[in-house]
């Protein structure tokens, strides 16, 4: 059984298999206004590519986790998803994202070829 | 000021990657097909439409041809349930590259292309694709959506599925 285990604190996702690690990856999560769900949920929705009218914004590599579209996506930015993970943890909090977890294009790649539908996914 | 003068200097050095391929085999569109709560499809000379009040209920189907003066209704069945199946789980064959496709395009324009729309019960904005039955191939169609265009498996029956309406699609109706 395949699952994904978000950490808030570490800003980290883990994915495993069989409670196997498999995958590891840094990853940067909600701010104080829009924070992340915590909980357990499932993957229901994949597609890629992806662009939120929302926020007007690519979400490559979506993978929905929430009914109100949360998911885990590729980060688009123009710095290095490192250094805006490094500033929301030990600057600011405005660096996190509207509750989306977002990863870097390989990682958000990797984890989309990964993980099915249905897919477990677990935030603390 | 420091913060803002390492952002400046990280987005100076930072080099975009070229986008890699995904591979074979990859969902680039999913949906749990139990969230399903309205699928439409738009062909020429027909429209389909089954949608459901809430996950959990029986899908029902308004079908119409151009070549009938009104609509057909039915209760959806094994048929349908084999269309939804196929739409809700599109897997890459291979990606179609930009300039291939324009010259695709420019043979068999997007506006000829059939159009499926599907609706799951979140606050999503629904899928919607353009899709192409692949001429000659029984297990391929292509795919175009957020300006990619793909080449996927596809059971080519989806399509004589659709196209004979409620003869195909249709279950037995349980209030009858």
């Amino acid at each position: 059984m395949k699952k994904i285990v978000v950490s808030l604190d570490e800003q980290m996702v883990r994915a495993y298999e069989d409670d196997q690690p498999v995958y590891e990856f840094i990853c940067v999560t909600g701010d104080d206004d829009h924070p992340t769900d915590t909980g357990n949920f499932k993957i229901f929705r994949k597609e890629h590519p992806y662009r939120s009218k929302t926020y007007n914004v690519e979400m490559d590599y979506a993978m929905f986790f929430t009914e109100d579209g949360k998911a885990l996506h590729q980060y688009h930015g123009p710095v290095p998803l490192s250094v805006v993970r490094t500033m929301r943890q030990g600057v600011t909090d405005w660096f996190g994202s509207h509750g989306c977890v977002r990863l870097e294009e390989e990682a958000a790649r990797t984890l989309f070829e990964w993980a099915p539908i249905n897919t477990r996914v677990s935030i603390s | 000021m420091a913060a803002a003068l390492l952002l400046l200097l990280a987005a100076a050095v930072y080099r975009d990657c070229p986008a890699q391929l995904l591979k074979e085999g990859t969902e680039i569109f999913a949906v749990d097909p139990g969230k399903v709560i309205e699928l439409s499809y738009r062909a020429p000379g027909l429209r389909l439409i089954a949608s459901r009040w809430e996950v959990g209920d029986r899908f029902s189907i308004v079908f119409w041809e151009k070549k009938r003066p009104g609509p057909a209704f039915c209760p959806a069945g094994p048929g349908f349930e084999a269309v939804l199946k196929q739409l809700t789980s599109l897997k890459l064959r291979r990606t179609l590259d930009p300039g291939r496709a324009a010259e695709f395009f420019k043979e068999k324009p997007l506006s000829t292309w059939d159009e499926v729309v599907i609706r799951d019960d979140s606050a999503l904005e629904p899928f919607r694709a353009m899709i192409l039955p692949v001429s000659g191939v029984a297990d391929e169609a292509l795919v175009h959506f957020h300006g990619s265009t793909y080449v996927v498996a596809f059971d080519a029956k989806v399509f004589q599925l659709i196209a004979a309406g409620c003869k195909s699609l249709a279950g037995s109706n349980p209030n009858k």
